[in-house]
């Protein structure tokens, strides 16, 4: 469950989104409108200036990245000097070896992984499959997800698997978007205009 | 792409590029003068002698040795730099170097000597920083730190932060990012940067001339730093034996430099 209520005034325009739901969320808007930031400030990159945010009821607002348990993943989010198994492994919550290499096996299918190498020299769309699969690895409460699905030519069915995937994991999934058309996958689609969000469904 | 880059606006020969060469002149016409008195007007034998590379061999692995400790301790630093502003952390970093070197080398004495409990200590451990290569390398680091931590800074602050932040979000340390994702994508620039503060060290002479004239122990024992064996020669012989040793120690330099060099090339082609 994701709850922001909060304001941020940056470069002179004012930033108060308002979201409040669970499972898969979509934000939509045109560039400049607030998506991104509202999603930094999820994950605890850009402290608003007020209100408040919540993750599985639990308060965050003043909480560091490292302990909110909310992954923030764009297209420069990866390690590029790390290959892409060492990638997966690094970050996993499965203590249990066994179910660590079946969850890994798994991400590999829903993810499309089916490549090797270090991560600075893989294409954009590879890049973006392993950091979504490396986080759904990490077993966080909440994956947000800034424009980095448009990077992939099977984006539908990467979006399918992985709103099963973590509906099943109980993650929740926050995604923001300029396609209208991503919304219709999402269990709650909010518009962001002018820095403000409503919610659509 | 290779239309882009021969059509890359370089601006010509205009004035500013004509104050560049005259500026640059400046700066390579006293080299020039050392190496051409050095190896060709005096050439004096002694300058070639086993004192000199012996003293050449002790400024080059004593200030291998101190950038690679400056690597090893104020990479950290360097990296909060680059992060977090902080007044008191940048003044701090710039004291080294803003302070007349012989100043640092009577500071390394007394925190050494026994009159200090720091220094008895040290002494109970078997360290002694006077005419020592442990109080060599104590001070080249010292010396040498502030240029370390300026180009690593400046590493870090050119660095693609997204790929912390999501390390950040996994939920891994500042440290832990340092070390496990930083470091390893920025290596090659790291050791351009520790190759700088090497040749700062090499240029060395005020604060070991205090501190560490000549070696008394150890593998280099009897030998003085290069610098100082200059300065040394020039008082006792005339600038012929110190011309022709600095024209030497200036070639080893200029090796060190021209690796850097290459280092720094090859980063910048492999980001174009």
């Amino acid at each position: 469950m994701i709850e922001i209520n909060a304001s941020k005034v940056l470069g002179g325009s004012t930033i108060s989104p308002s979201i409040s739901d669970a499972g898969t969320i979509c934000i939509y808007g045109k560039n400049g409108s607030g998506k991104t930031t509202t999603l930094l400030m999820i994950c605890g990159f850009i402290m608003p200036d007020s209100g408040h945010i919540t993750i599985n009821n639990s308060d965050v607002t003043f909480l560091q990245p490292q302990k909110r348990s909310a992954v923030f993943i764009n297209q420069d989010s990866y390690f590029p000097n790390m290959i892409v198994d060492d990638h997966l492994i690094h970050f996993t919550s499965g203590k249990n070896s066994k179910v660590r290499d079946v969850n890994i096996d798994e991400i590999r299918n829903i993810m499309g992984i089916n490549f090797g190498g270090k991560l600075k020299y893989l294409s954009m769309g590879q890049k973006i499959r392993v950091s979504i699969g490396t986080a759904l690895l990490a077993g966080p409460h909440v994956i947000a997800i800034d424009e980095a699905l448009s990077n992939l030519d099977d984006k539908n069915d990467v979006l399918s698997n992985l709103k099963d995937y973590a509906g099943r994991s109980g993650i929740d999934l926050i995604f923001v978007t300029q396609d209208k058309k991503d919304s219709e996958i999402s269990d709650h689609t909010y518009r962001m205009d002018k820095g403000v969000s409503r919610r659509l469904f | 792409m290779m239309f882009m880059k021969r059509s890359r606006f370089r601006g010509g020969t205009d004035a500013l590029s004509i104050i560049s060469y005259v500026t640059i002149a400046l700066l390579i016409i006293p080299i020039l003068f050392i190496l051409y008195f050095g190896f060709v007007v005096y050439r004096n034998a002694l300058g070639f002698s086993g004192t000199v590379f012996e003293s050449i061999e002790l400024t080059v692995i004593s200030s291998a040795i101190s950038a690679f400790i400056v690597f090893a301790v104020f990479t950290p630093l360097a990296f909060n730099l680059a992060r977090k502003q902080s007044n008191f952390m940048e003044t701090a970093s710039d004291i080294p170097a803003s302070i007349p070197h012989p100043i640092v080398g009577i500071a390394f004495l007394i925190i050494g000597s026994p009159i200090t409990p720091f220094g008895r200590f040290l002494s109970s451990i078997g360290i002694n920083f006077f005419d020592s290569l442990q109080g060599l390398i104590v001070a080249l680091s010292f010396i040498s730190a502030p240029v370390y931590i300026r180009s690593a800074q400046s590493v870090f602050s050119s660095m693609n932060r997204y790929h912390e932040m999501f390390g950040y979000s996994l939920g891994l340390s500042r440290l832990r990012i340092l070390y496990s994702v930083v470091v390893p994508a920025t290596i090659k620039d790291l050791a351009s940067a520790t190759l700088t503060s090497m040749s700062r060290a090499m240029s060395e002479f005020g604060s070991i001339a205090i501190l560490a004239y000549y070696i008394l122990s150890g593998p280099f024992k009897g030998v003085e730093p290069a610098s100082v064996l200059i300065y040394q020669y020039y008082g006792y012989y005339g600038p012929d034996v110190a011309v022709t040793a600095a024209a030497l120690m200036i070639i080893v330099s200029m090796a060190i430099l021209g690796i850097t060099r290459l280092l720094k090339s090859g980063i910048i082609r492999r980001r174009q």
